[in-house]
């Protein structure tokens, strides 16, 4: 079973788009694989829409710059739908066809998510392989990371935060083991050295420490860095 | 129309909000979705955008300081909600929680351009608009929304409803099937239940024989 | 059907669609977006297309129909209307998206239902299934009169029918499925419930 969720306040901060990719894509597997937090986000998302468009935004648009807004918007929406409506084609179903990657005889489906990532090189050192998946998020790196039966990752304290999503097998480190779904994120401060018998396959996204100083909601929070 | 001409006035002052839109609830907005799938209803279409029009260039300011990039957020929420009403699914929620995700789903598309300089839209990915699994149960809330839909194509002109049934709706519906066996509608329901499950059933115990 | 394992590793372009089709089944589309009628192009030239049931609900590898073009016309709307047939039953492999976005796949036909002859049960299926064409003016026409008594074609075409979500019939999609047909349309079909074991 998995016992290892994102936090409310990620699932909170997911379900508004205001994580970064490579977080957002994390969060979308883990949910697509946990009907618990499947329910919440559902649950979350109802919420914001109802706080963004329901009858208490309508009424706060009123009493702030609605007025303005509205009256000027008129005009331009008119123009707007012209343009929308010209258009004579329907979206077809979005069709999805899993994505299979092949490595050390072994084959994996990887999630949806990142079915349509550019996926780098697998680079191999040992039982470890690592491909990276080409997001260009700047400072946040992320990659999949396959460890082979009686594989294991060097020891190492993470700099700035490091988030493991476990797709397929297993592994196990000092706090406990770990099933496909379970969710690790870990800040600076914490040590491991996961260890995995049968092999797994995992998505990580790890940041710079340099980063890290400035703060994790920034980093987390694309918004926020547009902005400010 | 006389909301179209009093906000052409844009300069005159102490003007209350007249243009306020509707306060549309669920089941009218939904209606309006339907109207637009089948039928590409403009007018159906125009209402539901000026409906979510304020709302959506209001939580689009939060994300993004520049009007250009408000307003691209409320033509591409608004024109993938005039392209994809067809995939609106009646028991998956309110047609306000399936504007706001659109609208999420646009923006983090576009701060990812802006930030990442990527063209990925991978937000659909992220978020699958059109969800597969349909969990039990829910074969028959699924088909009563199918039946919803086809009370509206009833509306349409016979040629048209045609293709529309040939390309969407292949199926019978139960009153067709309940009808043609001449049986009242309850037994073809109890009867699809009962034959659903024990094929589940059957599906547990005949994986072994099917593989041998 | 030996002729239906022709074309192994052929490459065809691929329609998702919410269609739900077996060996002979018939359906009528309506294409207008562009990589679609670059679709009927080739598909017209060369070997057909293969619509592919989706959301693909299956637990296995995608299973698709390959269909020829049997009719095409332009609607009222002046879109184009395409009459297709199912040739059989192919899996899919390596999908990939062209320049277009148009969907490709490399197939592998597959083996559906073996020959049956009718039984009692079936003619009663044949019965029920023929006064429905006759009411059906849809069905009538795109069939064009075509209809074959033969218990597989009958069974298939119920099951194309009944109102059943998409993804309980992707279990028919298999060549051993057979048996399970006829257990789940007896049951909704006749007043008489088979067993499994009245089938052995």
């Amino acid at each position: 079973m998995i016992r290892h969720h994102p936090k409310e306040t990620l699932l909170k901060a997911f379900a508004g788009g205001e994580l970064a990719a490579s977080l957002s894509a994390a969060i979308a597997i883990h949910v697509d694989m946990c009907p618990l937090c499947q329910e919440k986000t559902a649950a979350i998302t109802r919420e914001q829409a109802m706080k963004s468009f329901g009858r208490e935004a309508l009424s706060a648009d009123i009493n702030s710059s609605g007025v303005d807004s509205c009256q000027q918007a008129e005009t331009d929406y008119d123009d707007m739908i012209q343009v929308i409506v010209a258009d004579e084609q329907i979206a077809p179903v979005p069709l999805r066809i899993p994505k299979k990657i092949t490595l050390h005889g072994q084959e994996f489906t990887l999630p949806q998510a990142i079915a349509n990532l550019q996926l780098g090189k697998f680079r191999h050192l040992g039982k470890l392989s690592r491909a990276r998946l080409l997001l260009g998020e700047g400072p946040i790196h992320t990659s999949l990371l396959h460890l082979q039966p009686g594989g294991s990752v060097p020891e190492h304290t993470h700099k700035g935060y490091e988030l493991t999503l476990l797709l397929a097998g297993e592994f196990h480190d000092e706090q406990g083991s770990y099933v496909p779904g379970d969710f690790m994120m870990l800040d600076g401060r914490h040590t491991h050295t996961p260890v995995s018998e049968q092999g797994c396959l995992c998505y990580t996204v790890v940041s710079d420490a340099l980063h890290f100083t400035q703060g994790i909601n920034k980093l987390l929070n694309p918004i926020a860095a547009l902005i400010y | 129309m006389q909301v179209i001409s009093g906000a052409l006035q844009k300069n005159q002052e102490g003007i209350k909000p007249i243009a306020m839109p509707a306060d549309f609830d669920n089941k009218t907005l939904t209606r309006f979705v339907i109207a637009i799938a089948l039928k590409r209803d403009k007018q159906a279409f125009t209402s539901l955008f000026k409906f979510f029009a304020p709302k959506i260039k209001r939580v689009a300011a939060t994300r993004f300081n520049n009007s250009e990039q408000v307003n691209e957020v409320l033509q591409e929420t608004m024109a993938i909600v005039w392209r994809k009403a067809h995939l609106f699914n009646i028991d998956k929620g309110a047609v306000t929680t399936w504007v706001y995700t659109i609208m999420r789903n646009v923006s983090f598309d576009m701060l990812r351009k802006v930030q990442a300089n990527k063209e990925d839209n991978l937000s659909d990915d992220i978020w699958p608009l059109a969800e597969r699994n349909i969990g039990e149960g829910e074969i028959f809330a699924d088909h009563l929304a199918k039946k919803h839909m086809l009370t509206c194509l009833e509306q349409l002109p016979q040629n048209q409803q045609m293709v529309v049934k040939g390309f969407y709706f292949l199926e019978m519906s139960q009153e067709q099937l309940a009808r043609q066996l001449d049986l009242p509608l309850g037994t073809i329901k109890s009867r699809l239940r009962l034959a659903l499950s024990k094929l589940k059933l059957q599906l547990g115990d005949d994986n072994d024989q099917a593989s041998s | 059907m030996d002729m239906c394992l022709q074309g192994a590793g052929m490459k065809l372009p691929i329609f998702p669609l919410p269609v739900f089709m077996l060996p002979q089944g018939m359906t009528r589309l309506k294409i207008f977006e562009p990589r679609y009628l670059k679709m009927v192009k080739i598909a017209s030239k060369e070997n057909g297309f293969a619509i592919l049931l989706d959301p693909w609900h299956g637990d296995s590898m995608p299973v698709a129909s390959w269909v020829e073009i049997t009719n095409f016309g332009t609607g009222d709307d002046g879109f184009l209307l395409l009459d297709v047939r199912c040739k059989g039953l192919v899996a899919i492999s390596a999908a990939y998206r062209d320049q277009d976005n148009l969907m490709w796949g490399s197939i592998a036909p597959l083996e559906h239902w073996p020959e049956h002859r009718h039984d009692q049960l079936t003619r009663v299926f044949s019965r029920l299934l023929q006064a429905f064409f006759m009411q059906s003016e849809g069905l009538s026409g795109l069939y064009s009169g075509d209809f074959i008594d033969q218990p597989n074609w009958v069974l298939a075409r119920w099951l194309e029918l009944l109102p059943i979500a998409n993804q309980h019939k992707v279990h028919f999609l298999k060549a051993s499925s057979y048996d399970s047909a006829l257990l789940l349309l007896s049951m909704i079909l006749s007043e008489n419930n088979l067993r499994l074991s009245d089938l052995k």
